[in-house]
């Protein structure tokens, strides 16, 4: 059992089968405790609901997909957007912003992964986003896949 | 040594110990009542096969949807 943070772009993909989705869903084993962003909460559905206003999956689609997720927010270990966290996130922003391409949400996502990180350290952050990837390993984060 | 034993609620209760002393004594006893049992959590439940058997004719990424709204300006 380890502990994992899964940003939103990875959880994405442990809930739709999609181009690299066996490759998330197989670093998630049985018994992991699973850590998320609270921005996730939102982040989550309104993917969902972008592809609705896009016309490409209808309402009732996006929903269900929604569902499924809103109903195991319980089984997630939240870290809260305090203002701590988002007093870090802004330093965050200040470093990778110009350079990396770090963007606000980024930055929320890492602040939380770096948090979560300590004391004990997690056994990695799963992303799919490059930058994020990027910028998390950098600031000592293991990142996977 | 014999088992201490006692009476709670109308009924004999034995511990599972020898009696240290071989004269009546008063003895406090604490029910684990709310200890819980070393394999009683559940395993967590998640919605993800679910959720993967739904047919939204997509063959796109969200997850390069949250990438996307990530990265709008």
């Amino acid at each position: 059992m380890g502990v994992k943070f899964v940003d939103t772009s990875a959880l994405v993909k442990t809930y739709r089968n999609e181009p690299d989705s066996p490759r998330i869903q197989a670093e998630i084993l049985p018994g992991d405790d699973l850590i998320i962003s609270e921005i996730t909460l939102l982040e989550m559905p309104s993917a969902f609901y972008g592809l609705t206003r896009q016309r490409i999956i209808s309402l009732p689609i996006a929903q269900a997909f929604i569902s499924g997720f809103e109903q195991d927010i319980s089984n997630y270990t939240i870290i809260p957007m305090s203002t701590a966290l988002l007093q870090h996130a802004r330093a965050l922003l200040a470093s990778h912003s110009v350079v990396d391409g770090l963007r606000p949400a980024d930055a929320i996502q890492l602040a939380s992964a770096i948090e979560a990180n300590n004391p004990k350290p997690l056994e990695c952050l799963l992303t799919t986003d490059i930058v994020l990837a990027r910028v998390a390993a950098a600031n000592g984060l293991t990142v996977r896949p | 040594m014999k088992p201490i034993r006692g009476h709670y609620d109308g009924n004999v209760v034995v511990l599972d110990e020898p009696a240290p002393v071989k004269h009546k004594v008063p003895v406090v006893v604490q029910f684990p009542d709310d200890e819980p049992e070393a394999n009683s959590v559940a395993p967590k439940r998640y919605h993800w096969d679910e959720t993967r058997k739904i047919q939204d004719g997509y063959s796109g990424s969200v997850s390069d949807e949250v990438i996307r709204q990530r990265r709008m300006d």
